[in-house]
């Protein structure tokens, strides 16, 4: 979906743990997720940490909405 | 065996664009091309009748064409029926199409026809009816009848289809069993094999092939970007009122988020059944993470977060489907001044 979203001129981060499927379809702007169940979530730790964890997340998805990209490109969580 | 043709008004040979609006009509035996699939049908099936009708009188009255159409083939009693071949012509493949698929449902009788593969009814009914890949146009007039009278022979005889690839019509899109003779591991070992001497191997099963999308120009100015969150994780309201499908989605939809905070639990229910939702129905956040938009919103990082999100289900998604339903949300989001998306898959 991300590709036509693309394809329309939207620039697009997709979050998913299934980060190699991601790149592989060519989403051009990926961003690995928290679980496969909880993309944008951390189970399993302590709420607080959880609710930093997510805000982190959607912080490096959004930076990473102004990156420039000419290719499928990971935004791996230790650059940010 | 009993054959009826069906043409359209250019190979029926009543004339050009002309006679585009000519009404469905009959004659007796092969007419046109039908005299060469005549010899080629040889003397097991007889044309006993072609159907004639201008491409442009179905395109513009199909029901009503369809009926007269559908009509006039029951008169003549067939077995089969073969329409075409179209070649690379739209109208006439998608009359093609049309007639076939109303033929086999309301007569109960086979039919096949064929066209190229880049006919716009290949894409809208390749799947429903049987179709024989054509050159594009009637250059490949004697190849493209050669494969339908042998098609057309088999399903009159009520033989079974074997795959596409060896009976050499369009794929369908289904999925038959049968026996390989060998155990998997053995074929996978003589493919790999294959494979490392550069010798030539058939993959059993095709993958999907995806084209490259250049990337849009990133945000220039985040901080007053407005951002939309998409979905196929199933995120609906509780009770699932417009019933997305839990597998093999139909549709999009789009709800509120609220305004001014994150999701809480209870808020949203989903219809998925390609993940566990346990973690995501006791914090809808962890699907859609509402409240760390809202925090970046009002910290100015962003321009705003869209007070809608966009969702569907994308448990064994249909690729076509789903990338319809993307183009479809685009141009929603772009009538709402939307300039880029947080996309969340589980």
């Amino acid at each position: 979906m991300a590709k036509e979203l693309e394809r329309e001129g939207l620039p697009t981060v997709t979050v998913t743990s299934l980060t190699d499927v991601a790149l592989k379809v060519g989403a051009n702007r990926v961003l690995r997720g928290g679980s496969f169940s909880s993309p944008c979530g951390r189970p399993g730790v302590d709420m607080a940490d959880e609710r930093r964890f997510r805000l982190a997340l959607v912080r490096r998805a959004v930076v990473a909405l102004g990156v420039p990209v000419d290719r499928p490109t990971l935004f791996d969580n230790d650059e940010f | 065996m009993r054959v009826v043709h069906y043409l359209n008004q250019f190979f029926g040979g009543i004339g050009g664009e002309d006679r585009a609006d000519t009404p469905p009509g009959t004659h007796s035996g092969p007419v046109g091309p039908g005299v060469a699939l005549q010899r080629l049908l040889g003397t097991e099936a007889e044309i006993v009748g072609t159907v004639v009708c201008g491409d442009g009188r179905f395109a513009d009255s199909a029901d009503e064409t369809m009926r007269d159409v559908v009509a006039l083939v029951e008169s003549l009693a067939p077995d089969v029926l073969v329409a075409g071949p179209a070649f690379g012509a739209g109208r006439y493949g998608l009359a093609c199409a049309r007639v076939c698929l109303e033929v086999e449902r309301r007569l109960g009788c086979p039919a096949v026809t064929g066209m190229h593969v880049g006919n716009a009814a290949v894409e809208l009914h390749g799947h429903d009816v049987l179709m024989v890949p054509t050159a594009a146009s009637a250059v490949g007039m004697n190849d493209a009848l050669a494969r339908m009278a042998r098609l057309a022979l088999k399903r009159g005889r009520g033989e079974p289809l074997g795959p596409a690839a060896i009976e050499g019509y369009l794929p369908r899109g289904r999925r038959m069993n049968a026996s390989a003779g060998g155990s998997a591991s053995v074929r996978a070992t003589a493919m790999l094999l294959a494979r490392l001497r550069g010798t030539p191997f058939a993959t059993e099963v095709a993958l999907p092939r995806y084209d490259v999308v250049v990337p849009p120009a990133p945000l220039a100015d985040i901080a007053h970007a407005r951002l939309a969150l998409v979905s196929e994780c199933g995120a609906v309201p509780p009770g699932n009122p417009d019933r997305l499908e839990w597998v093999r989605a139909s549709k999009w939809l789009s709800y509120p988020l609220p305004p001014d905070r994150g999701l809480m639990p209870g808020e949203v229910e989903v219809a998925h059944g390609g993940y566990d939702v346990t973690n995501a129905l006791a914090d809808p956040n962890r699907l859609l993470p509402v409240d760390a938009l809202r925090q970046l919103e009002r910290e100015g990082l962003i321009g705003g977060l869209l007070s809608r999100y966009y969702v569907t289900c994308g448990n064994h998604g249909i690729l076509e489907s789903m990338a319809r339903y993307a183009r479809e949300i685009a141009v929603d989001l772009r009538a709402q001044h939307v300039d880029g998306v947080l996309l969340v898959a589980t």
